[in-house]
Formats: C-alpha cells, structure tokens, sequence
C-alpha cells in the first residue's frame, strides 16, 4: 500500500454514476457493473456480478462512514478498472457501523494483474475517503471534473 | 457464452478469492484496511454448489489444471492465450460451436476464456 500512486488517474468519466437510484446493495452492484458493460470495458456482466456477489458473503465491503469498496478478482475484466457511484438516498449495504452507504467505489481486476496495483488502490481510496471532507465533496461533486478535482487534491496531500 | 464454461469461469473466479483469502498477507492487508473476511466457510459451501452445477467430464479438466497450475481458466486476449502466451490458431474461433463449447488452447492445455462474443 505504500506504492506512490496518483488516484486521479485510475478514474474514468463513462464510469462516474452521479445518481445511482438502486435500492439495495444488488441493485448497486448490478449498476456498477451495467456501467462496465455499457463502456464496453467487458462483455460477460454476469460473471461479474458472480464474484462480487461471493466477495460480499465473505464479508461485507461496507467499510462505515458511507462508504463501501466492492472488489475482486475476475476472469471478466482485462485491467485494473474503478468505477464510482453515488447514491444519493443512501442503500443499505451491511456495512461495518450499520449505516448507510451513499458512495461506492468498485474496484475489479484480472486475476494476475501485471502492475501489481489492487491492493494499493484499494489501499489508497480507503485513505482518502477517511477524510469527511474528501467524502462530503465527493458526494455533492457537480460533475466529473470536479470529482477529479478532489481526488487530484487528495493526491498532492490536501 | 455457453452455460458450462461460464460455470468454470465462476469457479475460477471464486477459487481465486477462496486463495486470497487464505493467504495471510493478502487477508492481513485487506483487514487491515477494514475490510471483513469472516465467512470463509460460505465461500466453500458455494463453491460445492457450484461444482454441482458443473459436468463431469469438464470438471476433471478443472480439477487436474487446477492442481497443475493454479489456474485451469485463462483469457484469450489479442488472440494469445494468457496462461502460456502463446497464439491462439485462427481455427480456434471458427471452431467455438455448440457441441465444443468449451476449449482448451493447444500448447498448455489450460481451459480458454474468449473475453468477447
């Protein structure tokens, strides 16, 4: 986790979801991952939705604060891919504190992955949501560029 | 996709999380980061379910890959196999029919996953 790594650049504008309407965590997932499809990032959303579906019965990727960070590993996907939602009523995702969650980070990638970057992406995202600034920003982000702007902020240490 | 190979591709997928979360590191890291790990059993069980679901006859491909070289399933992107980095033969995408869904790549022998289509 300790990788220098700048977030900004591993989101993408075709996998921003500023208003997920999704009631329940699946309904969350499948937005995300119906995103993927759309961007044509990949073909199979079904085998997507597979694995985070066993992901979440390994335990909950709610991690508080009204966040939750879906991830893992799949056949399905070529390259490390992220995808944000928000969800701007809030869904229920058993979250660690039972809360909430209105932003939701996916993060998939193939299973050998030749930058060896999951983990500190992963890694990275968690540290910077932990600031309820970042996170009350994010959320109320009027566009794209302005979700990058934060991130790029959250990158130069601010 | 055909039913059977996306079944084996579900298992690879799960028996990758089911590695991961069994390796200390990994966990530690993951945990470390709040994320919980707690039902590793229901990980099992599903995967039981799963290979029910999967034939036999390719099921003891899997399982023989498996052992073999951790994992039995692997992408073909650029038309290579991504298990050996070999090419694929043209012959293998004219050849993706009903009665032969499943394939395996001529040089390793590991199951192939055509990402598209």
């Amino acid at each position: 986790v300790s990788v220098n790594i700048r977030l900004s650049e591993f989101f993408e504008e075709d996998l921003f979801l500023p208003a997920i309407q999704a009631t329940d965590k699946e309904g969350v997932l499948q937005a995300l991952v119906d995103s993927l499809v759309a961007a044509e990032r990949i073909q199979h959303g079904d085998v997507l939705m597979e694995m985070l579906r066993q992901r979440e019965r390994l335990g909950s990727t709610g991690i508080g604060r009204g966040v939750a960070v879906p991830h893992g590993r799949s056949l399905a996907i070529t390259r490390l891919t992220v995808v944000l939602g928000v969800v701007p009523d809030g869904v229920e995702f058993d979250a660690i504190d039972k809360k909430p969650v209105n932003l939701v980070f996916l993060i998939v990638a193939p299973p050998q992955e030749r930058t060896n970057l999951y983990l500190p992406v992963l890694g990275k995202i968690v540290e910077t949501v932990k600031s309820a600034k970042a996170r009350r920003r994010i959320l109320k982000a009027a566009d794209f560029d302005e979700v990058i702007e934060i991130l790029e902020e959250a990158d130069d240490g601010g | 996709v055909d039913e059977q190979l996306r079944l084996l591709v579900n298992l690879q997928d799960l028996d990758t999380m089911i590695k991961e979360s069994e390796d200390e590191t990994s966990r530690a890291e993951l945990e470390s980061l709040g994320f919980t790990m707690d039902n590793a059993e229901t990980l099992k069980h599903a995967r039981e379910t799963l290979v029910d679901a999967i034939s036999q006859r390719y099921l003891r491909v899997y399982d023989r890959l498996h052992n073999r070289y951790s994992r039995a399933v692997v992408p073909v992107e650029s038309k290579t196999c991504l298990g050996c980095f070999q090419n694929i033969p043209p012959s293998f995408f004219s050849e993706v029919t009903a009665d032969k869904p499943v394939k395996v790549c001529e040089n390793c022998g590991r199951i192939l996953y055509l990402l598209t289509g």
